[in-house]
C-alpha cells in the first residue's frame, strides 16, 4: 500500500526532515509491504488537515487539534495541562519528552471519549509530540510582576491568553507569520512562543530578552490516521505503523529540543539576554498554575460539558512522574522511540484499536 | 493512464477551457474536480471541495485584499488621487510618459505598505488608469504599466512570498526583506525605461504633455497631494511605529480614507456605497480564481505532474547556467498557470536542494525566485494582476490588449532577472551591510 | 420569465448589499481593534475569527451570484472574439452549462460540510475566548445556489431570446466623471 502524509510543516524545515524518516521506518518494519509518501504543506495546510484526512485527501496528518475546540475538546483539555511541567519537579528542557509519554498514555488507554471523538472524525489516534515549553520573548525587559502590567503579549492559544489577563497583561491574537514583524515594529511587546519557534521564526532576529519558565504549557502535536486506511492494513502492519510512530513521536520531540538548544547557544551573539526569569515571575506562575489547573477543568466543563477535567489533570500529573523519571537520563532520540513504543504503542491491541 | 498523465490531461482540459472563454475560477475548479475524481475516487475530490474553498477564503491574511482594494476604490471615487496626479503630471511633464512613469513610481510606494501584489495592483490601478485615459494615453499602455507596476509590491516588503520563503528555506526574512529592496526598486527602473522607451518610439502611446510648468505651478501643485499624501503617512507612520501590522493596514488606510474624503467634502453616501459594492464583486471574482488554484494545487500534488514537469527539466541541466535556465524556464510555465504561493510550495521541496547542492545563496534565490513568480502574475492565460486591473477598467479594455501591452515589461523582468543571476552581490550588499 | 428575472435581481441586490455592508463592518472592525489596542490596552476580543470566518465568508460566497449578474467573473476573450456569432453564442452557453456544473459540486459540498459543522456546533478559539463558527459555513451553499440560479436563468435566455429581468452589467462610468 502507498499512504500519503500531509505534513503542514514548511518542506526543508527538521520537522518535515523526520516525516521522511518516519516513511522510510514504516517501509523498513512493515518489511515493505507499506511505503508512505509525505507532502510538506502542498496537499493540506494545518487548517485543512483533520477534514483533509476525515476525508481521505491524505492517509495521515500532524493533526493540531486545538485549531477545531468544539471537535477535539477532550484532547484540547489535556493538552492544557502542560502546564504542569512548568512545576519544581518537573520543569527542564527535555520536559517535552515526558509530557509526550503522558498524554500517549493516558489518551489511548485512559479516554474512552478521547477515542470516541477521534473515531467521530474518521480517525484514528497513533500518538502524539510535544513541542518545547512555551516562553516569554520580548523585546522590553521583564523583572517584576508589575512590569507585565499592560505589555501586549502574543497569545498562541487559550492557555496563553487566560495567563495574560490573568497577569494583567493584554493578549493580542496574530499569525504566526505577522509576528516577526509585529515585534519588530512594536506592535507587540512580546511573543510567547516555544524555544524552537525562537529560531525558526525569525524571533531571534529581533527580539532582546527570553524568559524560560513563563509562561510555561507545551503545544501538542497529534498524529492521527483516516480510519479506514488503518483498516485496511493487516494487524502486522499496524504494528509497524505504531513503532513508526513511535520514533516519529521521539524524533520530533527531539528536534525541536534541538533547535531550541541551538537558539539558546546562539542568542549571547546576538545580543539577547536568554535565561530563567526572575524568582518573583517564576513563583507568581507556579501559584499561577496551581489554580489553573482547577480552572481548566471547570472550563471545559462548562463549555463542553466534560465532566472527567479534575481527575484527569490528577492522572495526568502521576503520569508526570513516571514519564519524567523514564526519559530524563535519555541520550538520544532512538532511545526515546523505544520508550515511547515499549511502554505505551506496543501494548496496543491491534486487532481491535480503531475498529 | 498513469497519474502523472492525469495531471497533464488535466493541465491541457484546463487551457482548452480557458481558451474557449469558460470562467477561469469555474475552469479550475471543474478540472481539479473531476482529476481528483478520476485519480483518487469520490471521497478525496467532494471531500477537497468540502474544505478547500471555506478554509482558503477564511483567512485573516487575505482579509488584506478587499481592504487594500477599498482603500482603492475610496481614493478613486471621492477623487482623492486628482490632486497627486496633477501633480505627477505637471512635475514629470518634460517627461514623455509622465503618468505612466507617475504611476510606477506610485506602485513602488504603495509596495511598502502592501504584501501582495494583487492589492497594490488594484490600488493604483483604480487610482493611475482613469487618470491616464483621460490624458489619453493609450489604453494598453496605461493598463500594462499598472499591471506589471503591481509586481513590485511582493519584492518592496512587506511581502508574502518572501516571508513564506524565509520560513521554508530557513534563513532570515529580514535579510530576504533587504534583499527585495534592491531587487524592487531595480524592477522599478527598469519599468520606468520600459515606458520611456515605448513613448520614444511611438509618442502616440502618451500623446499629451504640457511643455510650458513653471517652478510656481509646479509648487502650487503640490498643495492639492495633501489628502493621498496624509494616508501613505498615516499607513507607513502606522506600520513603523508599531501601531497595525500589514495586514491590518488596509482596513485602517481604508478608514483613513474614508476621514479624509469626508474632510474634502467628496464623501456622499452613493460614493461611499458604490465603493463597497465594487470591492465586493472585485474580491469575489478574485477569490474564486484563487479557491480554484488552491485546488489545483493539490490535483497536481496528488498527480505527481508538478513533480515531472520539475525534474525533468533539472535532470536536461548539468551545468549552472543551464541549470539556471532550467529554473527560469520551469517557474515561467508553471506562472502561466498557477498562482505564485501554490507554484512555490509545489516546487520549493525539488529545488531547494538542487539550489543548496550548486552551492548558490538561498536569501539570493529567494529574491530571484520573488522575481520570477511575480512575472507570472502578468503572463497569460492565468495572470492575477492583469485580471485585476481588468475588473477595474471593465469592457473598456480587453484583456488581450493588456497582455500585450505586457510582453515589453516581460522582456525587461527577463533582463532583470539575468542581471540579478549574473551579479548576485546586487541582492546580498544590503542585507551583508546591515548584518 | 422576465418576472423570474426581476425576482432574481431583487435578491442579488439583497445580497449584494449584505456583502458591501460586510466590506464596511471589516473595514470598521479591524480599525476599532486597532485603536482599542494601541490607545486602550483593549483589543476587542475575536476580530480575527469574525474577518476570517464571518465576513470574508460572506464577502466571497454572497457576491459571486451577483459577480454572475453583472459578468465580473474572469474569462480569457482572445480565440472566441475571432468567431462570428454562433459559435461564440454557443460556447457562451456552454460555459454557462460548465458553471452550473461546477457550482453545483461547490453547492452540494458546501452543504453537506455545513451539516457537519452544525450538528458538532463548531467554533474558533481566539484569545481565551470561543467563538461559533458552524453558522459561517451555510455561506458557501446559499451563495452557490444564488450563482446557480442566475447561470441557469441565463441559459435560459440565451436560448429562448426572451427579454432579461436580470440588471445590465455597468457602464465603465468612472473613466469620464
Ligand atoms: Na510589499
Ligand atoms: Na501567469
Amino acid at each position: 500500500d502507498q499512504l500519503s502524509f500531509a505534513g503542514g510543516w514548511p518542506p526543508n524545515s527538521a520537522p518535515t526532515g523526520k516525516l521522511e524518516d518516519f516513511a522510510a521506518a514504516v517501509e523498513e518494519y512493515s518489511g515493505g509491504d507499506v511505503t508512505v509518501k509525505v507532502y510538506p504543506l502542498s496537499l493540506l495546510s494545518f487548517a485543512e488537515a483533520s477534514a483533509g484526512v476525515r476525508d481521505g485527501i491524505a492517509d495521515m496528518t500532524a493533526n493540531l487539534m486545538a485549531y477545531f475546540p468544539a471537535e477535539f475538546s477532550h484532547f484540547n483539555m489535556l493538552a492544557e495541562f502542560s502546564e504542569v511541567v512548568e512545576l519544581e519537579q518537573f520543569a527542564s528542557d527535555r520536559s517535552s519528552f515526558a509530557f509526550s509519554g503522558a498524554i500517549m498514555e493516558y489518551v489511548i488507554n485512559s479516554c474512552p471519549d478521547c477515542m470516541d471523538q477521534i473515531a467521530a472524525q474518521n480517525q484514528v489516534y497513533l500518538g502524539a509530540s510535544s513541542t518545547t515549553s512555551y516562553v516569554l520573548q520580548c523585546v522590553v525587559p521583564l523583572a517584576t510582576v508589575d512590569d507585565l502590567k499592560g505589555k501586549r503579549i502574543r497569545a498562541a492559544g487559550a492557555y496563553w491568553a487566560r495567563w495574560a489577563e490573568q497577569v494583567g497583561a493584554v493578549p493580542v491574537s496574530m499569525s504566526i507569520n505577522e509576528t516577526l514583524e509585529g515585534l519588530n515594529q512594536g506592535v507587540v511587546d512580546c511573543t510567547a512562543s516555544n524555544t524552537a519557534d525562537f529560531v525558526n521564526f525569525g524571533f531571534i532576529d529581533v527580539v532582546k530578552y527570553l524568559y524560560v519558565g513563563l509562561p510555561g504549557a507545551q503545544f501538542n502535536v497529534p498524529y492521527t490516521m483516516n480510519r479506514d486506511s488503518w483498516n485496511s492494513l493487516s494487524d502486522e502492519n499496524k504494528s509497524a505503523m505504531l513503532k513508526a510512530t513511535a520514533k516519529l513521536a521521539a524524533d520530533i520531540a527531539w528536534v525541536y529540543t534541538e533547535e531550541a538548544a541551538a537558539g539558546k547557544e546562539r542568542a549571547p551573539g546576538e545580543g539577547i539576554e536568554y535565561g530563567a526569569a526572575s524568582e518573583e515571575l517564576v513563583a507568581m506562575n507556579r501559584e499561577f498554575i496551581a489554580k489553573d489547573k482547577d480552572a481548566i477543568g471547570e472550563i471545559y466543563k462548562e463549555r463542553f460539558q466534560i465532566e472527567t477535567g479534575a481527575a484527569a489533570a490528577t492522572a495526568l500529573t502521576d503520569l508526570m512522574v513516571k514519564w519524567t523519571d523514564l526519559t530524563k537520563d535519555l541520550d538520544s532520540a532512538e532511545a526515546l522511540a523505544d520508550v515511547y513504543w515499549n511502554e505505551v504503542l506496543s501494548k496496543v491491541d491491534v486487532a481491535t484499536y480503531g475498529k | 493512464m498513469t497519474d502523472a498523465g492525469i495531471g497533464l490531461t488535466g493541465l491541457a482540459t484546463l487551457i482548452a477551457l480557458i481558451a474557449v472563454r469558460v470562467p477561469i475560477g469555474i475552469a479550475l475548479i471543474g478540472v481539479s474536480f473531476t482529476g481528483l475524481y478520476v485519480l483518487m475516487g469520490p471521497r478525496v475530490a467532494w471531500g477537497a471541495m468540502s474544505i478547500v474553498p471555506y478554509e482558503f477564503t477564511s483567512s485573516w491574511i487575505l482579509s488584506s485584499i478587499p481592504m487594500f482594494l477599498f482603500l482603492g476604490f475610496i481614493s478613486y471615487h471621492t477623487q482623492l488621487t486628482r490632486g497627486m496626479f496633477n501633480a505627477a503630471r505637471i512635475w514629470l511633464a518634460q517627461f514623455p510618459g509622465g503618468l505612466a512613469i507617475a504611476s510606477i513610481f506610485g506602485s513602488a510606494g504603495f509596495a511598502a505598505v502592501s504584501g501582495s501584489s494583487i492589492a497594490c495592483s488594484a490600488a493604483m490601478g483604480r487610482i493611475a488608469i482613469p487618470e491616464m485615459m483621460k490624458h489619453r494615453y493609450h489604453p494598453e499602455l496605461a493598463t500594462s504599466t499598472v499591471a506589471v507596476a503591481g509586481t513590485i509590491g511582493a519584492m518592496i516588503p512587506p511581502s508574502i512570498i518572501l516571508i513564506l520563503y524565509g520560513v521554508i528555506a530557513q534563513i532570515s526574512i529580514s535579510q530576504l526583506f533587504l534583499g527585495g529592496v534592491v531587487a524592487g526598486l531595480m524592477t522599478a527602473a527598469g519599468y520606468i525605461i520600459v515606458v520611456s522607451v515605448r513613448v520614444w518610439l511611438n509618442p502616440d502611446l502618451a500623446p499629451e504633455k504640457d511643455e510650458s510648468v513653471t517652478l510656481r505651478e509646479k509648487i502650487l501643485a503640490l498643495r492639492e497631494t495633501w489628502p493621498i499624501l496624509l494616508i501613505m503617512l498615516g499607513i507607513f507612520g502606522g506600520l513603523f511605529g508599531g501601531v497595525f501590522t500589514p495586514t491590518e493596514a488596509g482596513a485602517v488606510g481604508a478608514s483613513l480614507a474614508c476621514l479624509v474624503a469626508i474632510v474634502t467634502g467628496q464623501m456622499t453616501l452613493t460614493r461611499f456605497l458604490t465603493a463597497a459594492r465594487e470591492t465586493l464583486m472585485t474580491t469575489a471574482a478574485l477569490l474564486l480564481i484563487a479557491i480554484g488554484a488552491s485546488l489545483l494545487t493539490r490535483f497536481l500534488a496528488l498527480s505527481g505532474a508538478g513533480d515531472l514537469l520539475s525534474n525533468g527539466i533539472l535532470s536536461i541541466a548539468t551545468n549552472p547556467v543551464l541549470l539556471m535556465v532550467g529554473i527560469v524556464v520551469i517557474y515561467l510555465l508553471m506562472g502561466m498557470f498557477l498562482e505564485p504561493i501554490g507554484a512555490m510550495l509545489l516546487t520549493l521541496p525539488i529545488i531547494l536542494p538542487v539550489v543548496d547542492a550548486s552551492g548558490w545563496s538561498l536569501l539570493w534565490f529567494g529574491v530571484v525566485l520573488c522575481k520570477l513568480l511575480e512575472i507570472g502574475m502578468i503572463t497569460p492565460p492565468i495572470g492575477m494582476n492583469v485580471f485585476v486591473i481588468k475588473s477595474v477598467v471593465g469592457d473598456l479594455v480587453k484583456i488581450s490588449s493588456i497582455f500585450r501591452g505586457v510582453v515589453w515589461f516581460v522582456i525587461m523582468d527577463l533582463v532583470l532577472v539575468a542581471i540579478l543571476c549574473a551579479f548576485p552581490d546586487l541582492v546580498l550588499w544590503l542585507p551583508n551591510l546591515l548584518d | 420569465m422576465f418576472g423570474i428575472g426581476r425576482g432574481l435581481s431583487y435578491l442579488i441586490k439583497a445580497a449584494s448589499f449584505a456583502g458591501a455592508i460586510c466590506v464596511v463592518l471589516m473595514m470598521l472592525h479591524v480599525t476599532a481593534d486597532v485603536i482599542g489596542r494601541y490607545l486602550f490596552n483593549a483589543p476587542l476580543p475575536g476580530t480575527i475569527v469574525v474577518v476570517a470566518n464571518y465576513y470574508m465568508i460572506i464577502v466571497v460566497f454572497l457576491a459571486i451570484g451577483a459577480a454572475e449578474e453583472q459578468r465580473a467573473h474572469i474569462s480569457v476573450d482572445v480565440l472566441t472574439d475571432l468567431m462570428p456569432e454562433r459559435p461564440r453564442n454557443i460556447l457562451s452557453i456552454f460555459a454557462s452549462v460548465l458553471t452550473v456544473a461546477v457550482v453545483t459540486v461547490l453547492m452540494i459540498s458546501g452543504y453537506t460540510e455545513a451539516t457537519k459543522k452544525t450538528a458538532m456546533v463548531a467554533t474558533k478559539e481566539q484569545g481565551s475566548q470561543l467563538f461559533e463558527v458552524w453558522q459561517s459555513y451555510w455561506f458557501v451553499p446559499l451563495g452557490a445556489a444564488l450563482m446557480i440560479a442566475v447561470a441557469v436563468y441565463q441559459i435560459l435566455i440565451m436560448i429562448t431570446g426572451a427579454r432579461s429581468g436580470l440588471a445590465e452589467a455597468p457602464e465603465a462610468a468612472f473613466i469620464n466623471d
